[in-house]
């Protein structure tokens, strides 16, 4: 470090102001945090927090018996790793190093750990945008999600719905780059290809629903490529794209292999599809042939049907769950599909802080600062969800680079959105999309300022005006209209559909 | 060399130790990790399966009787009928026709003393009734109903309903008292 022999203090003044204000948001961001680790420090574990707790607490021992050379414990393994394969093991393989040094860490500690990690990432990955995109990007992301207390709150906790959201950021920064590689007619090296791939299949284990995100970008990368570049550069992008999908799988296997052995089935990713599918859009009374076991989950008592049929017939339980779903669905309509895609999308927008509430030590009593918390959250959240309505609906002219970033926001926020068209959607999924329309706040900023204050340019904004970059322009100009009335379209679609009798 | 050069020497660089360091700490880790002890996971996101109701003896079928087709048992309550108290136990069969599993049935309950008295039309309904040593007869009654499973390849296909007589608790196993095991839910007063 240079700054060691300067008075303290010198370094902040060389900072240019965008960056100065960057460090303000960095130490709100972190103060908030803070302050809502001491508001959940001392509340439970919330849901499936704990199949990610267990799951790490038996990767730690796995991790113990291998430092021993001792046999290690499958079963303990298959069941709290594995488990009925319902997640992806991110998170419990990011608990592992907790519960190696700490195996009786209890909840306190246990936040504390996640959030310093969380945290870090965050930072990083903020930084990693400000160097890419810009300060504003940045900025942008240090208010949403960064300011918001409940995605603090989050911050916190065990699901990895959060940090995928913040690994997406990366993988677009990555896209970005990638991008400018491809107008300057270069194909991404084969070290490109690898990190695009394990970031990928990173963001897939701590949130297995962002699977079709990260298959829609892949696939409008490798498009792209082949459509940009020529010759040898075309065949370098090719196996490049060759490679990062060979990363992706190489650390998809032993999840698939070791689960789809475990539950003597084909497991991909998650089990948990039929399932959720059934309770989402099927006759709940029907997800059983029949009701299910009365006293449980509507996760559970399916689950518990599933596996007893499996051990009678010697079909997977995932196969009986595939059939009782599809019996549960029988009467499902279009119309009653469209309907429920609206509730889901209202509990997905409705109450974005509600698991705060449970997050809490005691929820009973709503302090002054829960009701600050609570209220600033939902303010933010729903000020988010209408800047993801203006991204979705709003084409970019240019610069070429913002076009980029608003298709790639675009692809991001509609993958992230069909949860709702697919899942019981819950106040917990907009912590993945919350970087995405941070993201977008900036860019809309920018357009804006690029029309009613063409002096702030920032940087790609400067764009060469050669014929190549003309007409990719227009593609770019073309795909992004296209995206907007696909999103217009299905909305009016879904409406219309679950609205007539 | 350009400052370029530079900086991408310098990312390869940096690319490479970050992975020996990781890999480093988790090898010094996976060694010391011995001695602060196990973490004890609950496993409770994957409650071991035990047997079922029948086969654990729980609540026993008629003496002898033991089914020899894939079933679950999916309800198991008491009701005042009738013909007095008597048990209303549901079973979902898997892999069988109608036919056969009313075959199976029959048999199971006739290799224990049972006759069919009375059997409807279509053949969805049985009556067996076996004489006891004491005078008097235990009456066992079945209702047989296909589920519409559409899958191609059906695995459950149908639910039993069977009207037997009441039997109480025949098993000290702790987990005849796991309503999810005995499928005797609206009785847990």
């Amino acid at each position: 470090m240079t700054g060691a022999a300067r008075p303290a203090g010198t370094w902040v003044r060389d900072l240019s102001r965008a960056d100065r204000f960057l460090l303000v948001l960095v130490g709100a961001h972190v103060a908030i945090t803070v302050a809502v680790f001491l508001q959940i420090s001392h509340g439970p574990l919330v849901g499936d927090e704990t199949a990610y707790v267990n799951g790490g607490k038996a990767l730690s021992n796995l991790v113990r018996d291998w430092g021993s050379l001792r046999a290690p414990d499958g079963a303990e393994v298959a069941q709290n790793v594995v488990g009925s394969g319902w997640f992806m093991p991110g998170m419990s393989v990011l608990l592992t190093p907790l519960y190696l040094v700490a195996p009786h860490a209890d909840g306190a500690v246990l936040r504390g750990y996640i959030g310093v990690t969380t945290t870090l990432v965050f930072l990083l990955t903020v930084l990693r945008v400000r160097r890419s995109w810009g300060a504003l990007y940045a900025g942008a992301l240090l208010v949403v999600p960064g300011l918001v207390p409940v995605w603090a709150a989050f911050s916190l906790a065990a699901w990895g719905d959060l940090l995928a959201g913040i690994l997406i950021v990366l993988l677009l920064v990555e896209l970005v780059e990638l991008s400018r590689s491809l107008r300057s007619g270069q194909a991404p090296s084969l070290g490109d290809g690898v990190r695009l791939g394990l970031l990928a299949i990173a963001v897939v284990y701590l949130r297995s629903s962002t699977s079709l995100l990260v298959a829609g970008l892949g696939l409008v990368s490798v498009v792209a490529a082949l459509a940009l570049l020529r010759g040898v550069e075309r065949r370098r992008a090719a196996l490049s794209a060759t490679v990062a999908a060979l990363a992706f799988v190489a650390l998809l296997l032993p999840w698939s292999v070791g689960a789809s052995m475990t539950l003597d089935g084909r497991v991909v990713t998650t089990t948990s599809v039929p399932t959720v599918l059934a309770n989402t859009f099927g006759d709940r009374d029907q997800v059983c042939f029949g009701p299910c076991d009365p006293g449980s989950t509507t996760w559970f008592s399916p689950l518990r049907y599933s596996r007893e049929t499996a051990r009678v017939t010697g079909h997977s339980e995932m196969d009986v769950a595939e059939q009782m779903s599809a019996y549960a669905r029988q009467g499902v309509t279009s119309r009653s599909y469209s309907h429920d895609v609206l509730v889901d999308l209202r509990s997905y927008v409705r109450e974005p802080e509600r698991f705060y509430g449970y997050l809490r030590a005691d929820p009973d009593q709503d302090r002054a600062q829960d009701v600050v918390i609570e209220r600033s959250t939902r303010v933010l959240v729903w000020a988010a969800f209408a800047v993801g309505v203006g991204l979705l609906i709003c084409v970019v002219r240019r610069p070429r680079e913002d076009q980029v970033i608003s298709i790639l926001l675009k692809l991001s926020l509609g993958a992230l959105l069909t949860q709702p068209f697919v899942h019981i959607a819950g106040p917990r999924y907009w912590t993945t999309a919350a970087p995405v329309l941070g993201l977008a706040a900036a860019l809309l900023i920018r357009q804006a300022a690029l029309r009613f204050a063409p002096g702030l340019t920032g940087p790609g904004s400067q764009d060469a005006i050669t014929g190549a970059e003309i007409a990719l322009g227009r593609w770019l100009t073309l795909f992004q209209a296209l995206l907007s009335a696909g999103v217009i379209l299905v909305a009016t679609v879904v409406v219309v559909l679950a609205t007539t009798p | 060399m350009s400052s370029g050069d530079v900086r991408r020497a310098l990312r390869e660089r940096s690319a490479t130790w970050p992975v020996v360091l990781v890999a480093g700490v988790f090898v010094v880790m996976a060694v010391a990790g011995q001695s602060f002890g196990r973490a004890e996971p609950t496993g409770s996101y994957r409650p071991p399966l035990v047997a079922d109701t029948l086969r654990l003896g729980c609540y026993p079928l008629p003496d002898g009787v033991t089914l020899d087709f894939p079933y679950v048992v999916r309800s198991d309550s008491d009701a005042v009928t009738a013909a007095g108290e008597r048990r209303l136990l549901v079973l979902h069969w898997s892999l069988l026709d109608l036919d056969q599993v009313r075959e199976r049935l029959r048999e199971a309950f006739t290799r224990s003393g049972f006759e069919v008295t009375g059997r409807s039309a279509s053949g969805t309904e049985l009556v067996m009734t076996r004489s006891e040593p004491g005078g008097g007869s235990t009456r066992a009654a079945a209702r047989f109903t296909m589920l519409d499973n559409r899958s191609p390849d059906p695995i459950v296909r149908g639910v039993v309903e069977l009207d037997l007589p009441v039997v109480a608790l025949s098993s000290g196993n702790a987990d005849c008292a796991n309503p999810f095991v005995t499928k005797r839910f609206a009785q847990d007063r």
